[in-house]
């Protein structure tokens, strides 16, 4: 039940959307493609689904050469980020479709249909037209019509990006749910990073029409390999240090008059770009211990859960988060900055 | 027990569609009116037990259609319609020469078409120019009925005079041939652009301008004077005259299609079409024209060659297409595109 | 499983064209199929023979290779193989023979080879060719059958079978019909009398005063040369019918206005209206002896004017019978507006009229585009009114008429004027491309929408009133009028009332045996209904097909297609005619005076309006929802019949009475192909016009409107309106 990609292009005149990627999406995993607009990713789903064809490549879905097979020659289905329900059919008509136009009889077609329905939690919205439904009830339809066809790969193209944030959140945790209890292969794709790490097995961050790195949700936000992935991947403080290599598992890498050591066993010697995580910095009120970053709050705002700070230091301005909201510092206090090895990346040169 | 019926069914039918054809067919392009053509075909039918298939069209239609069917032709015989086309196929190769039996009965002006196409047309009827008048709009005016040439240059007819365009019409064309053999082409010319203020319209067709006559929407047309006779028996208040100066003629012509699939049909039809029981079919549906065959009695209604005073109409030389594109090429410099009056 | 049906679909079709090429006769038969006299002599006789027995018994030889590459399409459909190759395969196989069978369709004919060079190559032929029959016609679908599987199969057109056939479907019946014999009279243009290459010619005939003079507007009675005088018709006519047209559809769409019923049935009139019954009226109430004139001199002493005839006539004709037309486009589209689009606008601040110029109109862009440019050409190739209006107004269409059937006889002034014709309605095409541009104008999404359409604001509603229901009446007025003169003596003169003229076109009589129609007009009555049924649904098919390819597929060529299936519509029915003439009267294809001939030419001519109401609906239908049906397993058939299809009913409801009414009341186009047998109702009713006899012509008129307006009707009633859910006021479609 997996999907294969190998070395794919697809081209549209001139232009490039996707230039030459390879993956493989497991049997049973949820797969995100993560990436700004614009860097190839939904033409990707597409080429999934079989809405395009690529241009160079192979592509295989279960071990099956689909390459130049259409939508529905393969065995995918996807939800749409419009959902697109058919204007003209109630509920149940819309999910009965795909069951009707693969073979069965009427009467099987709406047991299924319903039994999907039951599964989103729609029991009773047989007989409504999408337009009398809120958004967050269209898009369950949309998804119990897409599987109900029992797919090997189901797809997903942003379907959360219609919906408030309560909704989005608790749609998410029903998609992964849903896949997790049946053990389907899902390929997803969204341009928000949080919710590709909440749902995902694994995340393809794509940019500019290729695969910037591809990982688990921990790898990627903890390891990333480009300035991009560390900008892309969560908030991260880019700034420039100088690296020494200390041995095969570890580096130093020192800010301005404060160094720390960081472990990394690839990162090449000399001046480079360094990431810092908000949440890796610890302030506190200076002076700090030796080895620690000076710097002055230039801003400081309360969120509830947190307080975010924006700090002038010697390296540079970074942005801090703090959980302790009880004595909060103002603007113009001195601090004293710490960091945890854990938040320090260094992302190249 | 179904299907074996239906086996027998479909077999019946097979035998029902087959053709069965005895005396065989003969394929007539007809450019005379349709009531005309209908009962041409019906009366040559009960004649001859030969079936007619009839395509009407007009004569420019069908010269077109010939010419684009020459190659592989679909008709036999074209009948009718005015001669100028029926020339120019003789002259463009399209039709076939023929000498009818009957040849001996018609008038001089019909045998005269046949010589000069080298056997390849014949007339069959003949049509004079002249005026069509609307006789409600002449009195409401004060008018006299125009008579002459002359006349049509009088003030009162300043805009009220119709005739057609010789770039579309064959009746404009013989008007002005007329013209050109009446007075010398030079006279002709400096007559025809004095007479364009008194047009108020050059029309595509040749018949419009009678038409616009029994509608009150001109008071003069230039025509040729048995349309006016069926305007007038349609009871509109039409009087027509042929000019006193004299008068050009139209000799609607009958010729054999070269290539024709029912060749020895086909001759029959013009043979039979010659003769005065096929020739008095014109008046029978209200078409004036004068028969070509000498013994083929005349309606009361229709206008007759001995009351007008005709020129000796030259069809060879003003039939030949170059002429005709010279003549027409002048009209259109010289008074086709003056500016409106 | 699901991969091998095309594979098994490329055995099947090779299968019948092998089978075709040995069962059927290759040649057209003279007395038809249907006689059965050819089976006998499917072996023996050289005029029966089936394709291997002419190869084999009669010495044409030139047909073996076109039923080796079937052959060959068999093997490469049989043997196991990769998709990739066996699309390539299949690709070459059945392209090679594709071109051998054009290659000696044209090569030889009636008298052997068509070329001396080719007499010169191969020696003379003593055998000779007819026009294709039943065998060859099928062998030549199943090669482009083959070729489009072929295509899918090596992943063009989306790997999909169906639209590949369709595409390639299209194209070809485009190419053979339309192009064809568009580009064989085109071609005169460039030649001199004797069909000999002359382009300097084509300069000679188009470089003069007559055709690019512009001293009418200069004054003083100077005339415009024809060219100026079809180009300014055609832009009144377009953005005059496109106003009208948006007036009408506004009124009906989005006010509460009482009588829309019969504004629709009113709108419909003139489209149903035979030809020269328009004019002809406009003649009996505004001419010199009209009844407006008559009246002033009466009342007034104005001297009477013939004001009517010229542009202003031509004019005022065209906008009454082509506004319905721009009223049928627009419709769609104006019900197409999401209203939630109008509903953002309102929240944003925008006062009714602000969303209406703001949001609603530019929404309706392609709409207001494609009226106009259907206005525009359907100006540009009328013949009938200019011919009873225009008076000495002469423009492109009535020139080149003339230039065919009048006086001079010249078909290379015909085609070049013809191509003159042909450059204007390409310019409007292009620009009717730049404004309509590539902005997304879907409004009907996947997304249930909710909104209430926004009542027009007062202004907009009473300017469309204003406009539209003095037009309406001067509509009814013209008809009243024509109505009459089918119920008296002689129209215009004596109005003595009478039925006789019904008795004469339609009295049926009671015979022993049943009823005898004894009217004149049955024979033709019932040809035309026969032929227009059977055009009707083929143009909608057809037109519908194409404009689905053209919005929601992508492939090469597109744009040239586009541009294709609007061509014949450009180019005025007289050319069209003889077109067909020179083009189908010699073989390969033999089929002048056949009923097959009209029917195509009604399909071809009538199409353009098709794919353009298509279009324009189609792109205001989010293309996510064909994509989620083919997510589905909704193949792309079952996506037309079932998605597309039902979202379109408007559009399909449009082309479908277009379709019909247009070859009902087509003139000049079907001129030169109708015949004794096939005789059509307007063919008949010209002549009566052309005889005087108006009351007859204005009586059988009268008889097809009737006609057309109940079969209307029953179109309406059998595709019914698109169920789009949106709240109960908005289309009053509702839920069924």
């Amino acid at each position: 039940m997996s999907v294969e990609f190998q070395n794919v292009v697809k081209r549209y005149g001139r232009a490039t959307a996707v230039a030459g990627i390879s993956f493989t999406v497991e049997s049973g995993t949820l797969v995100t493609l993560l990436g700004p607009s614009g860097c190839g990713k939904t033409t990707t789903l597409r080429m999934i689904a079989g809405l395009e064809l690529p241009s160079e490549g192979r592509i295989a879905i279960a071990g099956r050469d689909v390459t130049t097979l259409g939508a529905t020659q393969r065995d995918v289905s996807m939800v749409f980020q419009s959902y697109a329900l058919f204007p003209h059919m109630n509920v149940l008509e819309n999910v009965c479709y795909g069951l009707r136009r693969s073979g069965q009889s009427r009467a099987a077609a709406a047991k299924h249909a319903r039994e999907g329905l039951l599964q989103v939690g729609l029991k009773d919205y047989e007989e409504r037209q999408p337009s009398e439904l809120s958004g967050g009830q269209q898009q369950r339809v949309a998804v119990a019509r897409a599987l109900v066809l029992k797919p090997s790969v189901l797809l997903f193209d942003e379907p959360l990006s219609n919906l408030d944030a309560r909704l989005r959140r608790q749609m998410r945790e029903e998609i992964r749910e849903l896949q997790q209890r049946l053990g389907l292969t899902v390929v997803y794709v969204t341009h928000d990073q949080q919710e590709a790490m909440a749902v995902s097995d694994r995340i393809i961050v794509m940019n500019a029409g290729r695969i910037e790195q591809q990982g688990s949700p921990r790898d990627l936000y903890e390891r990333p390999t480009t300035p991009f992935m560390a900008r892309f991947m969560g908030e991260s403080n880019p700034v420039r240090g100088t690296v020494r290599r200390l041995d095969p598992e570890h580096v130093l890498v020192q800010l301005g008059d404060s160094g720390i050591i960081v472990a990394d066993s690839t990162a090449t010697e000399g001046e480079g770009t360094v990431a810092i995580r908000p949440e890796a910095i610890a302030v506190e009120a200076a002076p700090g211990p030796a080895g620690a970053l000076a710097g002055t709050i230039a801003k400081a705002s309360y969120l509830g859960t947190h307080m975010e700070y924006s700090i002038n230091t010697a390296a540079g301005d970074l942005f801090a988060t703090c959980p302790w909201v009880d004595r909060p510092f103002e603007v113009g206090n001195k601090v004293s900055l710490v960091l945890s090895s854990r938040g320090v990346i260094v992302v190249g040169r | 027990m179904k299907v074996h019926l239906g086996i027998l069914f479909a077999a019946g039918m097979m035998g029902f569609v087959a053709p069965a054809t005895a005396q065989g067919v003969v394929n007539v392009y007809c450019s005379v009116q349709v009531e005309w053509c209908t009962l041409a075909a019906n009366e040559f039918q009960k004649a001859s037990g030969i079936k007619v298939s009839m395509t009407q069209k007009g004569s420019g239609e069908t010269i077109a259609q010939l010419k684009a069917e020459a190659q592989n032709p679909k008709g036999d015989v074209w009948f009718g319609g005015t001669g100028d086309p029926h020339l120019q196929a003789a002259e463009e190769n399209l039709t076939e020469p023929y000498k009818s039996p009957k040849m001996a009965e018609l008038h001089p002006w019909a045998v005269k078409q046949n010589t000069d196409s080298g056997g390849k047309t014949v007339g069959i009827y003949a049509g004079a120019l002249g005026f069509g008048f609307n006789t409600e709009l002449l009195a409401k005016k004060n008018a006299k009925a125009p008579a002459c040439w002359a006349d049509l240059l009088k003030p009162e007819f300043k805009a009220e005079i119709q005739m057609a365009n010789p770039n579309s019409s064959g009746t404009a064309y013989v008007a002005i041939a007329t013209l050109v053999q009446l007075m010398g082409e030079e006279e002709a010319f400096k007559y025809l652009k004095k007479m364009h203020t008194s047009i108020n319209a050059y029309t595509r067709s040749g018949t419009a301008p009678m038409k616009a006559v029994a509608r009150g929407e001109t008071m003069v047309s230039i025509s040729f004077v048995h349309d006016g006779v069926t305007e007038a028996l349609a009871g509109f208040p039409v009087k027509t005259a042929t000019p006193c100066e004299g008068t050009g003629y139209e000799i609607g012509s009958m010729s054999l299609i070269k290539g024709a699939r029912n060749l020895a049909n086909a001759k029959k039809f013009y043979d039979w079409a010659l003769t005065p029981d096929a020739q008095k079919l014109g008046a029978q549906a209200k078409q004036f024209q004068v028969p070509s065959n000498k013994a083929t009695a005349l309606p009361p209604e229709a206008p007759k060659f001995s009351d007008m005073k005709l020129i000796d109409y030259d069809q060879a030389k003003y039939g030949k297409s170059a002429e005709r594109k010279r003549l027409i090429a002048r009209w259109d410099s010289e008074v086709g595109a003056l500016p409106k009056p | 499983m699901i991969s091998r049906a095309p594979v098994s679909w490329s055995t099947a079709w090779s299968a019948v064209g092998l089978i075709a090429a040995i069962a059927l006769p290759w040649y057209a038969l003279q007395e038809g199929l249907d006689s059965g006299a050819w089976i006998s002599g499917l072996w023996s006789s050289e005029d029966y023979a089936s394709g291997l027995a002419q190869i084999v018994e009669h010495g044409k030889w030139w047909l073996a290779p076109v039923l080796l590459a079937l052959v060959v399409c068999l093997g490469a459909a049989l043997m196991p193989a990769t998709r990739q190759r066996r699309g390539t395969l299949l690709l070459i196989a059945s392209t090679t023979g594709l071109l051998l069978f054009v290659a000696q369709a044209l090569g030889i004919s009636l008298h052997g080879w068509t070329a001396g060079w080719l007499t010169a190559l191969f020696g003379e032929l003593d055998t000779r060719q007819v026009g294709l029959g039943a065998g060859g016609a099928v062998v030549l679908v199943t090669l482009l059958s083959l070729l489009s599987i072929g295509l899918a199969l090596r992943g063009n057109f989306g790997g999909d079978a169906f639209v590949a056939g369709a595409a390639t479907t299209v194209a070809a019946s485009i190419v053979l019909f339309t192009a064809w014999p568009i580009l064989r009279i085109l071609v005169q243009a460039f030649q001199d009398g004797d069909g000999l290459l002359a382009p300097a010619l084509l300069v000679e005939r188009l470089a003069t005063e007559k055709i690019w003079s512009l001293r009418c507007l200069s004054g003083g009675g100077g005339r415009c040369g024809v060219a100026w005088n079809t180009l300014f018709l055609a832009l009144g006519c377009g953005a005059g019918t496109t106003a009208l047209g948006l007036a009408f559809a506004l009124i009906v769409t989005r006010t509460s206005f009482g009588f829309k019923k019969t504004l629709r049935v009113l709108t419909v009139l003139p489209i149903v209206t035979p030809p020269f019954v328009i004019g002809l009226a406009l003649i009996l109430v505004f001419g010199r002896s009209g009844l407006v004139n008559q009246f002033l001199e009466w009342s007034m002493g104005i001297e009477p004017t013939r004001w009517i005839y010229g542009f202003q006539g031509v004019f005022l004709a065209q906008l009454l019978a082509f506004t319905p037309v721009a009223f049928l486009v627009l419709i769609g589209v104006v019900e197409g507006v999401s209203p939630t689009l109008e509903e953002a606008s309102q929240t944003l601040r925008a006062d009714r009229w602000a969303t209406f110029a703001t949001v609603s109109l530019p929404l309706m862009r392609p709409g207001l585009a494609n009226a106009f440019l259907v206005g525009f050409i359907e100006s540009i190739a009328d013949f009938g009114n200019p011919i009873v209006l225009g008076g000495d107004y002469g423009v492109l269409s009535t020139e080149i008429y003339f230039a065919v059937v009048g006086a001079q006889l010249d078909y290379g002034r015909a085609a070049s004027l013809a191509l003159l014709l042909l450059i204007f309605a390409l310019g409007a095409f292009f620009l009717q491309r730049h404004i309509v541009g590539t902005g997304s104008y879907a409004t009907i999404s996947g997304k249930g929408d909710s909104g209430l359409p926004t009542p027009l604001p007062d202004a907009a509603r009473r300017a469309a009133i204003w406009v539209a229901l003095p037009w309406a009446a001067f509509t009814l007025i013209l008809y009243g009028f024509a109505f009459v003169g089918g119920f008296v003596k002689v129209w215009g003169r004596d109005y003595t009332p009478t039925l006789d003229h019904y008795a004469k076109a339609f009295a049926v009589e009671r015979a022993a045996d049943g009823l005898i129609w004894t009217g004149a007009a049955w024979n033709s009555f019932w040809t035309t209904l026969k032929l227009a049924a059977i055009a009707a649904p083929l143009t909608a098919a057809l037109g519908l097909i194409a404009a689905w390819l053209l919005v929601r597929q992508r492939f090469a060529g597109r744009g040239t297609l586009e541009f294709a299936t609007m061509l014949s519509f450009a180019v005025p029915g007289t050319v069209i005619g003889v077109a067909y003439v020179f083009a189908f009267n010699v073989p390969p294809i033999e089929i002048t005076g056949t009923a097959m001939i009209i029917v195509l030419c009604f399909v071809f001519r009538n199409m353009p309006v098709g794919v353009r109401a298509g279009m324009a609906a189609m792109s205001q239908i989010d293309r996510s929802l064909d994509e989620a049906s083919l997510t589905l397993r909704g193949r792309a058939p079952q996506t037309l019949v079932y998605v597309v299809l039902p979202l379109l009913r408007p559009a399909i409801v449009g082309a479908l009475v277009y379709g019909f009414v247009r070859a009902v009341t087509t003139v000049s186009a079907v001129v030169f192909l109708v015949t004794a047998e096939y005789e059509l109702a307007t063919t008949y009713i010209i002549l009566r016009v052309i005889n005087g006899d108006y009351g007859l012509a204005i009586a059988y008129s009268c008889a097809l409107i009737v006609l057309m307006l109940v079969v209307i009707l029953l179109i309406q009633f059998a595709v019914g309106n698109r169920r789009l859910g949106r709240r109960a006021v908005a289309l009053g479609g509702g839920r069924t």
